[in-house]
């Protein structure tokens, strides 16, 4: 009776081990949880107009505060392709030109991302600041630059 | 909320999910032992 | 099995006072991080729940193999304790990320591969603690929730991989990585002290939900006795 029941056992074991690699390889070819650029740009015309969600690297001198209309315009890359960003609002502390993120939003047919949300990406690193006061003063003049042009009520 | 507000909600759930987790086992354990010694008791008065 | 008094009171002593060193490294001594500032410190309670919760259900599904093996209500008894405990720590895991996650990514809530897998991970053993309790018999509890706790189990290397496997918004694992930890060595300190904290935590709940469980046999065997009896 014993036998048995350990035969089942490994039996069991085996097809659950098939189970999660046929899951496995399912998943790893449609969980698409973000495009990059430059598979929006290829796939292009097949995604416009759908809801997406886009993530890459904040392009170096591409954030654009507009205070009149609350308009933050960037450009995400994958250091191949760029996609062009617009979204009405503020995004989170951590989002910089340099650093990673992820937009929600829509491809719009005029060639851009209609965002609806920003979620800025951090990496798996962790380090004390190396001066805790520099790092202090370079968050204050990021945030007092986009501050500046923000509406005073 | 700033940094420190964030980080003393994080705390402050942790905190009462285990100590409300360890004082509710506390209280099972309590009852549960009390309904064995009334088993038990119960038991002896219908043997004698 | 039954343990003296004295140790489960000396293990839940051990591990609150390492709890609270844990607390005072995670909160005053370790550093701040160079890109997240003050709020990474959230860490020290996120990883070391999962990572305790983890262990739990390893347990369970061990406790759940053997009672599948021996048919003794005794693993049965581990399985289901242990269970009990990884859930609570799950759920301080998905609290403690939301948190962290408002307050750095923007969002309490996303659904990538990492934050999706850990909801259903809270969810099946949920599931676990609720089908055990409809089931009227007590080895009809332990043998369906044996399966379900076993197949379950698949979910944890699953999300270890996950952020490893696909896009997530979530980042890599810090420490089990090529080429390894990516973590001062005082934060990585900080997190070592608060985990064997927390394990301790576990081990002192496990053995004191063990005996909740036992007593619990043994009041049904004594209602069934008696039942046969009169």
């Amino acid at each position: 009776m014993k036998g048995k029941r350990a035969k089942y056992l490994v039996a069991g074991v085996i097809i659950l081990g098939a189970l999660a690699g046929l899951v496995y390889s399912g998943m790893k070819e449609s969980m698409v949880y973000f495009y990059t650029p430059s598979e929006l740009t290829e796939k292009g015309e097949a995604l416009r107009d759908k809801a997406l969600r886009v993530g890459g690297m904040v392009e170096q001198g591409s954030v654009r505060w507009d205070a009149q209309q609350l308009l933050l315009t960037f450009a995400l890359t994958d250091g191949r392709s760029t996609v062009p960003v617009r979204h009405r609002g503020t995004a989170p502390d951590l989002f910089k030109e340099g650093a990673g993120a992820v937009v929600e939003g829509i491809w719009a047919p005029e060639g851009y991302l209609r965002s609806s949300t920003i979620m800025a990406k951090h990496s798996e690193e962790y380090k004390a600041p190396k001066n805790p006061e520099t790092l202090e003063a370079k968050k204050s003049l990021f945030k007092s630059l986009l501050k500046e042009e923000k509406p005073k009520p | 909320m700033g940094s420190w507000g964030f980080i003393a909600l994080a705390y402050g759930v942790a905190t009462i999910a285990l100590a409300g987790y360890l004082i509710l086992l506390g209280r099972r354990l309590r009852e549960a032992g009390e309904e064995l010694t009334a088993l038990e008791r119960e038991g002896e008065r219908k043997r004698r | 099995m039954d343990h003296p008094s004295w140790l489960g009171r000396a293990l839940g002593a051990l591990a609150g006072l390492v709890l609270f060193v844990g607390m005072y490294l995670g909160l005053v001594l370790a550093p701040p991080d160079a890109v997240q500032g003050q709020v990474q410190r959230i860490m020290y309670l996120h990883v070391p729940s999962i990572v305790t919760a983890y262990l739990a259900f390893t347990v369970t599904c061990v406790a759940s193999v053997l009672y599948l093996w021996k048919r003794e209500l005794a693993y049965d008894a581990v399985a289901v304790s242990s269970a009990e405990i990884g859930v609570v720590l799950t759920g301080i895991t998905l609290a403690t990320g939301c948190i962290w996650g408002k307050a750095t990514w923007g969002v309490w809530w996303t659904w990538d591969a990492r934050l999706t897998l850990t909801a259903i991970l809270f969810t099946i053993y949920v599931g676990y603690l609720m089908l055990r309790a409809f089931a009227e018999e007590p080895q009809a509890a332990a043998r369906y929730g044996a399966v379900l706790a076993i197949l379950g189990f698949l979910d944890i290397p699953m999300n270890h991989m996950a952020v490893q496997w696909w896009r997530t918004l979530h980042q890599p694992s810090s420490i089990l990585r090529p080429g390894g930890p990516s973590m001062d060595p005082v934060m990585l300190g900080t997190l070592v002290v608060n985990l064997a904290g927390l394990v301790l935590l576990y081990t002192y709940l496990l053995l004191k939900r063990i005996r909740l469980e036992r007593t619990r046999h043994r009041a049904v065997a004594l209602r069934l006795q008696r039942g046969r009896r009169g």
